[in-house]
């Protein structure tokens, strides 16, 4: 068994992450509280991109509207992830063998080095950034965000393999009847 | 197939609407860009959300289209559409007049929070569609 696995397994019946995942309230206003944050703040990332792209905004300078929604991006941000964090964790064991939560999470990984990259020559330069850069660092991180979108509602849609769950190995019958099935 | 791919528009959708009316109200509230007139970015916003609320009315009809059977009687859905019905007459209403130059601070810190608080419910209407009334 991976170092991965076992960590998801205990997670996953950790009491907070049981009590959650069998919630039949909480569980849903932790994914509102998801989305409300993607809509409120994933707007403030929609708007730095299509400043960054020439699409919107164009009368304020582009280092004006980066700075502007700086603020509310890391606050939606913290929301977003706190909630994430609190789901991902009440289905850790189902979500290890979910290879839309994987790619979601390499994606995120690549948006963090995506803003590396871009930190001079567009988020935190002193100047505006160049026209072409500003495109390129715009419509990448709109392609890694839609990637990202796609990949947390495409979550919902494996099923974990019944057999491998480790919740189901106090029900060897269970286990039995759902590998048969 | 069909049924995630129309979700996603469903998803990119209110995230353009909701995103850029919160714009709008982050500004009214203070928080935002307090250095640009409300007007402006009411403005700059506008477009973009009304390309949000095609998408998700298009989408949203597709997705009810699916099984209206299983939407029309579910609780959430019904919430959801009230409360949608309601922010988007609030917004081409009320929150259209008070990020005019003349509207007070205080009207529009206040229109702020209810287009905030409506359009909040909409999307928790929506989540809750999929937990309610038994299984899907």
């Amino acid at each position: 068994m991976t170092p991965v696995l076992s960590f998801a397994q205990w997670l996953q019946y950790t009491d907070w992450a049981a009590a959650l995942r069998y919630s039949a309230t909480v569980y849903p206003l932790v994914l509102t509280l998801h989305m409300i944050g993607i809509a409120f703040f994933g707007g403030m990332i929609l708007f730095t991109n299509l400043r960054l792209l020439g699409w919107s905004m164009r009368r304020l300078p582009v280092s004006k509207v980066i700075g502007a929604l700086r603020v509310p991006k890391y606050i939606g941000f913290t929301i977003v992830i706190t909630c994430g964090i609190l789901m991902a964790s009440s289905k850790a064991e189902e979500y290890y063998y979910n290879w839309f939560f994987w790619t979601k999470m390499s994606l995120l990984a690549l948006i963090a080095v995506h803003g590396l990259v871009f930190r001079r020559s567009v988020y935190r330069g002193r100047l505006d950034p160049a026209p072409s850069q500003a495109k390129l660092a715009g419509s990448l991180s709109l392609l890694l965000w839609t990637g990202v979108m796609i990949c947390g509602r495409g979550i919902g849609y494996i099923e974990p393999p019944l057999e491998k769950l480790h919740a189901l190995a106090w029900f060897p019958w269970l286990t039995r009847f759902c590998a048969w099935l | 197939m069909v049924f995630p791919v129309l979700e996603c528009f469903h998803i990119l959708g209110f995230i353009l609407l909701a995103g850029s009316i919160a714009l709008v109200d982050f500004r009214l509230l203070g928080g935002l860009m307090p250095d640009q007139g409300t007007a402006e970015l009411s403005v700059d916003a506008a477009p973009w959300t009304l390309i949000g609320l095609a998408l998700v009315t298009t989408s949203g009809s597709l997705l009810f289209a699916s099984d209206p059977d299983h939407y029309y009687l579910n609780h959430a859905f019904q919430f959801k559409m009230g409360a949608l019905l309601l922010a988007i007459a609030f917004h081409y209403t009320v929150h259209g007049r008070v990020v005019r130059p003349g509207a007070s601070a205080g009207s529009g810190k206040l229109a702020a929070c209810l287009s905030l608080a409506l359009w909040a419910s909409v999307i928790g209407g929506g989540i809750f569609i999929g937990f309610v009334n038994g299984p899907q």
